[in-house]
């Protein structure tokens, strides 16, 4: 059997000690034998009234043990216990008992159990202010997460230190106690009863969610062998539409997976091997030449739009000011040159197209910046969540710190890759789904009828564009398709218009910047191609 | 299930692998036995191998997290995103679409004369071909899907890619007719509507599926195949306007073979090449059904 290892984490004064008083009052009537580890100097002293033969109290800052592998494993070998209980430092990073785990010598002997985070409600929004990586460290690693001292008529502050906290973490359980401190002693009582509760909560939800996947796929499998029996006894059933939705969504995803993949492999790559510095560098804090670098930069960086959004939102967490990272997601899937190359095929002998649709890009792309210079975000305008001092991956805020050989950044790099890829792939999921229902619902007539008529063409085809969110690779050749029913100018809004918003990229960016700032910027983005491009209409036709 | 409630295995890498590696495996499969075709246009098979070699790095890269505590617990939830795409993927059968199954089906009728490289084995002359019936499309797309795993169907893969080969005398005529092929289906159809006048009175042989509209005349048809563009978002009808006098006996969406001679027609005040059908012939839908522009 190996031995379990809780961790309780928390700033001094947050109450940890007394957390672990309550604990072992309940243990006492118990016979596991339990380890109290403490790293930690407290003011309450571990309560050694309810030191029984089967407990032991280290502590291993007296000793100036440190925390690491063999030290753990001489205690467990020397007290061979149940169940070991560390008191830990808040200041101390979390991460390194996650590392401490990973060793060999220690997984052969014991398993983690929970973490459990005390935070001080009443100092919450100070330390969040100083100390806020360490802090969110704590949070976001927890299992368990206790808010102390916590105390009637402060529901409003409750409510935005949770909101806060579940932006940083979503699973963890979240206690609230009203007072768990020493000083008063007759709440010992209560705290006993609190820590009991917390202690015999239910713990995750996993296993609830394995059975719901396995659950949803064993009847998927059913519903699809009835039909394919009610199929073979004649009984025919029409599934044309759902038919064209399925072959539409996977042929959606197929297309743009890969061009996905590739994106998050250059996000992740910026990510990896450019320092902060280097990046801001590149897109300078002179608004003149970031915005330049800004416009032209997706000629070196060969991005479409179905990849554009995670490769822009790197950038702002590189450094790089918001309008000059919107001028660049709006400009690199236009200049891009697979793009060039594949217009230029779908309308071979007019060249104009080529043209137009990297000129209007670019202007549009610029105009776009330059109103969100002119008129700047007040508030942050990533979502907390993804707001880290340089990347919010699992991967990266652990290792950030260390230096890293080639191969160790290889491995970040493709890890890197594949949560990009599940962090912004879901919302492209939900985009293709959308799309494709569209597609299977409304006839493509409804949208020739609508564009024959006047001035209402440039809207339908950016509509389409905006609807349809075909990658910006292979746009070109569907637009050739309207070529017959729609003037050269609403082709251009279809061509420029697409690869900048669609409903894939518009549920991507909701994914990591905050809904008022979406909305304005796409209510922008929308204006200013349609003011452009509605006075080319003028110009050629 | 003890070990799922510790946190020392990182049960979101695990998943995250699995997924990851299913796709990979869907693309691979479908490009093996060419259904990659169904959903995309073939100019996207080199990228979408490339997303199999990455997809399977990544997992290998992920596949040591899971036996690494799990740093920062993740809902799973948002992992369903990608199972349920992957189940459409693996449970239910890659489809063709017929000119029903898509409701903006809109036809551009071109005139062409042709010739069928797709192989068929059914040569009855019919009027009226009994066997294909509506919802007969969706029977075949299960076949033909069992069929490229059983046959492992590397050569359909094979020629279809060949769309991209260029043909030096692509429209050149054998023995004076007109050969229209998958391959060069497109091709002969914006020939036939550029330099008409070249064609007229020549022989055609072209295989498709029989299309009607509402504002063709009694004795007209459309011999029509679909085309894909991009992928399977936007499907489109197109074929040839024919003339035929029994036209009004034959069967939507039956696949036929037609034998003809290209004359002058017109289509909404715009004139377009028709076929004038001299033969029928009943043939079964080809595995690849697609036309592949550009």
């Amino acid at each position: 059997m190996k031995t379990r290892v809780d961790i309780v984490t928390g700033f001094l004064d947050s109450g940890k000690t007394t957390y672990v008083n309550t604990l072992l009052q309940i243990q006492a009537q118990s016979a596991e034998k339990i380890v109290v580890v403490q790293f930690e100097a407290g003011e309450v002293n571990i309560d050694y009234g309810v030191q029984k033969e089967n407990m032991v109290f280290v502590n291993a800052l007296e000793g100036e043990a440190p925390l690491d592998a063999p030290y753990l494993v001489s205690i467990i070998e020397k007290y061979s216990p149940d169940k070991i209980i560390i008191e830990y430092n808040g200041m101390y990073d979390v991460q390194e008992v996650f590392t401490l785990f990973e060793q060999n010598g220690v997984r052969g002997k014991c398993v983690l159990g929970n973490i459990i985070c005390l935070v001080d409600a009443t100092t919450f929004e100070v330390y969040m202010n100083n100390l806020g990586e360490i802090l969110k460290n704590q949070i976001a690693t927890a299992d368990r997460i206790i808010l102390n001292k916590v105390t009637h008529g402060q529901e409003e502050t409750l409510k935005s230190v949770e909101k806060r906290m579940r932006a940083l973490n979503k699973k963890a359980e979240l206690f609230t106690v009203e007072l768990f401190d020493d000083e008063i002693s007759q709440a010992v009582e209560t705290d006993f009863e609190v820590a009991a509760n917390i202690e015999a909560a239910p713990k995750g939800r996993l296993s609830n969610i394995s059975f719901g996947i396995f659950l949803l796929f064993a009847l998927t499998y059913l519903a699809l062998s009835v039909v394919r029996g009610l199929n073979a006894s004649e009984i025919r059933l029409d599934f044309s539409g759902f038919e064209g939705f399925y072959m539409v969504f996977l042929s959606i995803l197929m297309q743009t997976f890969p061009f996905m993949l590739i994106g998050v492999f250059v996000s992740s790559g910026i990510q990896v091997f450019f320092s902060n510095e280097a990046i801001v560098k590149l897109f300078p804090k002179k608004f003149g030449l970031g915005f330049l670098t800004a416009m032209f930069g997706g000629l070196f960086l060969p991005v479409c739009e179905c990849a554009i959004v995670p490769v822009m939102t790197g950038l702002v967490k590189k450094g790089v000011a918001l309008p000059i990272a919107v001028t660049f997601m709006l400009a690199a899937p236009i200049i891009n040159p697979i793009v060039i190359i594949s217009t230029y095929y779908a309308f071979p002998g007019h060249p104009e197209f080529v043209i137009f649709r990297v000129y209007f890009g670019l202007v549009i792309a610029l105009v776009v910046g330059i109103l969100l210079m002119i008129f700047p975000e007040t508030k942050v305008a990533l979502l907390e969540q993804a707001n880290s001092l340089t990347c919010d991956c699992v991967y990266c805020t652990i290792e950030r710190n260390e230096k890293k050989g080639l191969r160790e950044k290889l491995r970040l790099l493709f890890l890197h890759a594949g949560e990009d890829f599940f962090n912004a792939g879901k919302y492209l999921v939900i985009g293709a789904f959308l799309t494709s229902l569209i597609q299977v619902m409304v006839p493509k007539n409804i949208f020739l009828e609508l564009g024959t008529k006047d001035g209402l063409s440039l809207i339908v085809m950016m509509a389409t564009a905006f609807l349809f969110s075909v990658c910006s690779t292979s746009d070109a050749f569907i637009a050739r398709s309207f070529w017959n029913s729609f003037s050269a100018g609403s082709i251009m809004g279809f061509l420029v218009f697409g690869p900048m918003m669609d409903i894939k990229n518009l549920f991507m960016l909701l994914g990591s910047f905050r809904k008022t700032f979406v909305v304005k910027l796409v209510l922008l983005i929308t204006c200013v191609a349609f003011l452009l491009l509605y006075f080319l209409t003028f110009i050629i036709i | 299930m003890k070990w799922l409630k510790t946190r020392n295995y990182n049960i979101d890498a695990a998943i995250k692998a699995v997924v990851m590696l299913g796709f990979a495996l869907f693309f691979f499969q479908t490009i093996r036995s060419g259904q990659v075709l169904k959903y995309v246009h073939p100019r996207n098979v080199p990228v979408i191998k490339f997303a199999v070699v990455a997809m399977v790095l990544i997992s290998a890269f992920l596949i040591p997290e899971v036996f690494k505590p799990q740093r920062v617990k993740k809902g799973v939830g948002s992992l369903l995103f990608f199972v349920l795409p992957l189940l459409m993927a693996v449970l239910l059968p890659t489809q063709s679409f017929n000119a029903a199954s898509l409701s903006y089906g809109s036809l551009s009728v071109g005139g062409g004369l042709a010739n069928t490289a797709v192989a068929d084995t059914n040569t009855t002359l019919v009027d009226k071909s009994e066997n294909f019936e509506g919802n007969q499309y969706f029977d075949p797309g299960v076949e033909a899907y069992s069929d490229g795993e059983t046959k492992g169907n590397m050569d359909t893969y094979g020629v279809d890619v060949s769309v991209f080969e260029e043909n030096e005398n692509e429209f050149s005529l054998v023995n004076g007719t007109v050969m229209v092929d998958t391959d060069n289906y497109v091709k002969w159809m914006e020939e036939l509507y550029d330099n008409l006048d070249r064609y007229i009175g020549k022989k055609i042989q072209v295989e498709g599926f029989i299309y009607k509209d509402e504002q063709f005349e009694d004795n007209a048809f459309a011999l029509a195949r679909m085309m894909m563009v991009c992928c399977a978002a936007d499907m489109q009808t197109i074929g040839f306007l024919c003339s035929y006098q029994n036209a009004d006996q034959l069967q939507l969406d039956a696949w036929i073979k037609v034998y003809g001679i290209i004359e002058k027609g017109e289509l909404d005040g715009s004139e377009i090449a028709k076929i004038k059908v001299e033969q029928i012939e009943n043939t079964e839908k080809p595995e690849m059904d697609y036309v592949y522009p550009f």
